[in-house]
């Protein structure tokens, strides 16, 4: 599957994924969602910069947000994570990742 | 690489640079199948007895499914065009028994064209699924663990 063949969102989703600091931000709030502030502080990165990966995240809809009163909260939404992994099963096929293997192998001994 | 949906098989070709004789070594010599099979540096022990009702075996072990155990016995030996074998597995996730394993290789050029077919899979479409779509299990781990599914 070519990367130029997938929908807008999935770009969306391979972009936020690319960044260690997102990838941080979407493995603290496995456990639950958090304030923005609470998030913030685990990083040793500015506010806005924090900001910045969210909205980021926030527009791959890997995360969604929730504002109560001045307080906006975050939370984890694992579904897009199908397209990545639907992806990575192309990589995973057990005949088709062992044929190729085999390839490899016999060609770089031929 | 090409698949081919067939009634209930899994068909695959794809073509090595190398003459068939080098490739049916390489999918019958223990010491080769321990050095190509294995994706993810886990040693898979192989033991073949390379003669018509000869019993074949590999055990290997996996970070998601624990031990696996492959099993079967030589069905078809025709070096350097056929390989078939039965093909069970045993491993923590499952037991599938009694599907057929057969590579048919043709020379094309100086290569060699290699056709995996997987067949009888009899109904069990949950295991054939798995083997056209992936070792079982690491998908649906990932995406429950993430709170997903």
């Amino acid at each position: 599957m070519a990367s130029a063949t997938r929908a807008p969102s999935s770009v969306a989703v391979f972009r936020a994924l690319s960044d260690p600091t997102r990838r941080a931000i979407l493995d603290g709030l496995r456990t639950g969602r958090r304030p923005v502030g609470e998030i913030a502080a685990r990083f040793p990165v500015s506010r806005p910069a924090i900001s910045r990966h969210l909205r980021v995240l926030r527009r791959a809809r890997l995360v969604l947000e929730e504002r109560q009163g001045r307080v906006r909260w975050y939370a984890l939404n694992a579904e897009p994570l199908r397209d990545v992994d639907r992806w990575l099963g192309e990589y995973r096929q057990f005949w088709t990742a062992r044929l190729a293997s085999l390839k490899r192998f016999v060609e770089a001994g031929a | 690489m090409r698949s081919v949906a067939a009634s209930d098989a899994i068909v695959l070709d794809i073509e090595i640079a190398a003459h068939p004789s080098r490739v049916f070594t390489a999918l019958t010599d223990p010491v080769q199948l321990a050095a190509w099979w294995s994706l993810d540096q886990e040693p898979v022990a192989w033991e073949l007895d390379l003669r018509i009702g000869g019993k074949w075996r590999a055990v290997g072990r996996d970070a998601s499914c624990g031990e696996w155990v492959l099993s079967g016995e030589i069905l078809e030996l025709d070096p350097p065009r056929a390989l078939a074998y039965s093909w069970s597995e045993h491993s923590s996730s499952k037991t599938l028994e009694g599907t057929i394993v057969r590579y048919e290789l043709t020379p094309v050029g100086s290569g060699t064209r290699l056709r995996l077919t997987h067949s009888e899979f009899r109904g069990a479409m949950a295991a054939r699924q798995e083997y056209q779509g992936g070792w079982p299990g690491i998908c649906r781990r990932l995406v429950a663990h993430l709170g997903g599914a």
